[in-house]
């Protein structure tokens, strides 16, 4: 029950993100690449509620305009993560034997390997850019749905409907997707929603050691980064886009955890 | 200016939570900084401990270009001459006089008495044939010699202190060439080590420092030369230096350099930048920023993209940058470009008018040359848009000046893409031509340093193929010496360069150094280089 709690402000800003990503304009009308240089470096204000930066640009059209690159490079990850870890958790537990092992010996090399350095590895091979980064996190985050999903699919292949179903004649195909998929689905969810606050935040540090959209795209990584030089004398550029990345990726951690709990009593 | 410091404080209150972020970050540099710090025996204001922003790569003078490598070679080496900051004139060092011969083929020097390198050689002009040798053999190792050398036909030692330097075609710039870092001098002994040994440290000069402990990501820790008394006659205080250690502590992060400066922990930042420069005021640290003479930061096209190949465009990319709205995110001592060399550079001349703001004159080029706005307000022609992208160091701190710049062009329909790559990649292009801009400066008290960068026979990053008239009017100004004919010499190169398109001035750079309150007597050399041989550190 306690859990309940935070549910709606979580949602809330989920929801703010979401939409500011979708529609940025509603939010900030202001333009986030152009600024108005004797308005440089002004604090928090009414006319600029999260200041401005060091070319007169406005720190809040910047955050709200860098939520859809930042979010889309998460979502990305994740799908990319929950797409190739399912496939091979699925063939791994389906198959099992010799080919199980194999498979599933790679995988346990690809958790070996520290998953931001992989990250890096694979975006100093890809380049730069904010489809990159989603790839190279979606990549290092493949391996821990390959291995729930086949512990799921061994599990639920030894049930009776699935064996019954097997008796029926019913193709061994479609057994796997109308039966083994959408039992193992549960845990799977609850993972890609924690996943998502892992991933906002593995794209905001790669991003912020460069590697995401060139300058002048705000992105929220790179906002930080851009404004590190600036810690002591404009405390805002670093502090706002730092808190939004906070509060979304508590806000999915915590809807995560809920999910799982339920998943797990439910 | 103390109003600054005033304002400060006033703002402190607010910024706690970022003052203890700030003091966080200073324990990473305490612990950079710690090695030089932490030898407690030492009586106060006997170490000088400064922050260097990028790390050394290689100590030889001869060798390397590096500002950050040539900051500490410089206090290890003498040069022949120097050169004064204000004047540009060229006093005696380890030569108390010169001759230079007619048409500038012949140089004569006379050095000074009882200079000894630090392992105890004399210096002589045994020595000094030996360095010039050296950095002439040296050829593409020694990038910046080279261009010092450029037609060096050897020298030789007349009697122990007097050395005849001979060129097989006039060399107006070399007098002043004897006053840079890169002709310093490296005692025999160490002429004899191969350059990779050298590069790593193995080396002795004549100058007020030795060198103790090369930890090349770390720092650098240099001693005081007990007996040193040759310092250049732009010194105050002639004699051997009066801290015992002076500590290169390399730490990267600008805000990290500058929380130590204010903290304490450092006693000098080398690389201040400007966001952080209302800090300073009267009192408590200062700030000694000066002007580098030399080739301004030029935006230079690669002419072998076919857009850039355009005269046109490249015409019209200078034409449509409004330079004085620069000056904002410009430092201490830097303003917009008025000329291809820096107002402190022999031969500068205002041109500023070449260099003006031109929004109708950008569009009027492009239009003409056939070059229509597209769908999304960038010019194309046929398949080709005016889409360029501009590698650079992601260590540089200019990247706002780039994006300023690309709202500017994108007024007259130019897209301007800044990159900020890391230093392996950006070497990598650069050197591989994977570029459509690139911007540089070179410093140098001398218009002779245009020929680092515009003919096709040098660093050529525009990658031009046939020597015109740029490459000529260049060469002209090495061959002479009188003033008024030097300054015609450059106004001929300045001219072929503008209004080729070959460079597109930006501003000017500067050097600026944080001081605390406890250290006097630093001073910039005429590269802005600063020198600490005059130093103190007050208790």
């Amino acid at each position: 029950m306690r859990r309940r709690l935070g549910v709606l402000p979580s949602a809330l800003v989920l929801l703010a993100a979401t939409a500011a990503a979708l529609a940025p304009g509603l939010f900030s009308p202001a333009d986030p690449l152009r600024g108005d240089l004797t308005e440089r470096l002004l604090p928090p204000e009414a006319a600029h509620l999260f200041g401005t930066d060091e070319l007169g640009r406005d720190v809040l059209a910047r955050v709200v305009h860098g939520s859809a690159p930042s979010l889309q490079a998460a979502v990305i990850a994740v799908g990319i993560a929950v797409l190739a870890g399912s496939a091979i958790g699925l063939v791994a537990g389906t198959a099992r034997g010799r080919l199980d092992d194999l498979v599933m010996r790679a995988v346990e090399v690809l958790l070996a390997v520290p998953s931001f350095l992989l990250i890096l590895v694979v975006v100093a091979v890809l380049g730069p850019g904010t489809r990159e980064v989603a790839f190279a996190v979606g990549v290092s985050a493949a391996a821990v749905f390959s291995r729930v999903v086949r512990a799921e699919v061994i599990r639920v292949r030894g049930s009776g409907y699935v064996e019954a179903a097997a008796v029926c004649g019913t193709g061994r195909a479609t057994v796997l997707l109308t039966h083994v998929l959408p039992n193992a689905a549960g845990p799977v969810a609850a993972l890609a929603t924690l996943e998502l606050g892992n991933a906002v935040l593995t794209v905001a540090a790669v991003s912020f050691l460069g590697f995401g959209a060139p300058p002048p795209a705000p992105e929220w990584g790179s906002l930080i980064a851009a404004g590190r030089p600036f810690l002591a004398s404009a405390w805002w550029l670093t502090t706002v886009p730092g808190l939004v990345i906070v509060a979304v990726v508590l806000a999915v951690n915590h809807l995560g955890n809920v999910l799982r709990t339920r998943s797990e009593t439910g | 200016m103390g109003i600054g410091i005033v304002g400060f404080r006033a703002r402190a209150h607010r910024l706690v939570p970022v003052l203890r972020l700030i003091s966080v970050l200073a324990c990473g540099a305490v612990l950079v900084a710690g090695c030089a710090t932490a030898d407690a025996g030492r009586p106060a204001g006997d170490a000088l401990t400064v922050g260097l922003a990028a790390p050394v790569s290689c100590l030889d003078p001869h060798q390397t270009p590096q500002t950050s490598n040539l900051h500490v070679s410089r206090q290890l080496v003498d040069s022949l001459t120097d050169q004064d900051p204000r004047t540009g004139e060229i006093v005696p060092w380890l030569a108390t006089s010169w001759q230079v011969g007619e048409e500038a083929k012949r140089f004569t020097f006379t050095l000074r008495d009882g200079v000894t390198f630090s392992d105890g050689t004399p210096l002589d002009a045994a020595a000094v044939v030996a360095n010039l040798d050296d950095i002439a053999k040296l050829g593409a190792r020694s990038p910046l010699g080279a261009g010092y050398l450029a037609g060096y036909a050897g020298a030789s030692a007349l009697d122990a202190k007097t050395v005849e330097v001979r060129f097989d075609v006039p060399s107006g710039q070399f007098l002043q060439a004897t006053s840079m870092v890169t002709l310093g001098m490296l005692s025999p002994g160490t002429l004899g080590k191969t350059p990779e040994q050298r590069c790593a440290g193995t080396l002795a000069g004549s100058g007020p420092f030795v060198l103790d402990r090369v930890a090349l990501n770390e720092e650098v820790r240099l001693s005081a030369r007990t007996g040193y008394a040759w310092a250049s006659e732009l010194a105050t205080h002639r004699g051997a230096p009066r801290v015992r250690t002076l500590t290169f502590a390399i730490v990267t992060d600008p805000s990290v350099r500058h929380g130590s400066l204010l903290s304490g922990q450092l006693d000098a930042d080398l690389q201040v930048l400007e966001q952080n420069q209302r800090s300073f005021g009267e009192q408590g640290p200062r700030l000694l920023s000066g002007t580098r003479p030399g080739i301004v930061f030029t935006l230079l096209p690669n002419e072998t993209r076919p857009a850039l190949h355009d005269l046109s465009v490249r015409r019209a990319i200078g034409a449509a940058l409004d330079r004085s709205r620069f000056a904002p995110l410009l430092a201490a001592g830097e303003r917009p470009a008025t000329d291809v060399l820096a107002t402190t550079t022999p031969g500068y001349a205002d041109r500023s008018a070449d260099l003006a703001y031109a929004p109708d004159e950008a569009v009027r080029l492009l239009d003409a040359a056939g070059w229509r706005r597209g769908p999304d307000g960038v010019r194309v022609k046929g398949s080709q848009r005016l889409s360029f992208e501009l590698v650079y160091s992601a260590n540089e701190p200019y990247g706002s000046v780039y994006q300023l710049m690309a709202q500017q062009l994108a007024e007259a329909g130019i897209e301007l893409r800044p990159t900020p790559l890391d230093d392996a990649t950006n070497s990598a292009r650069q050197g591989a031509g994977d570029y459509d801009f690139v911007s540089w400066a070179v410093t140098r008290g001398d218009p002779t340093v245009l020929a680092t960068v515009y003919p096709v026979r040098s660093a050529n990053p525009q990658r031009r193929t046939k020597p015109d008239e740029v490459d000529s009017t260049i060469a002209e100004i090495a061959t002479v010496l009188d003033p008024a004919e030097r300054a015609e010499a450059v106004a001929a190169a300045a001219e072929a360069i503008i209004s080729g398109g070959h460079g597109i001035p930006l501003f000017e750079q500067a050097s600026s150094i944080g001081l605390a309150a406890r250290v006097t007597g630093v001073r910039l050399d005429a590269s802005g280089r600063p020198i600490f041989q005059d130093a103190e550190v007050r208790a």
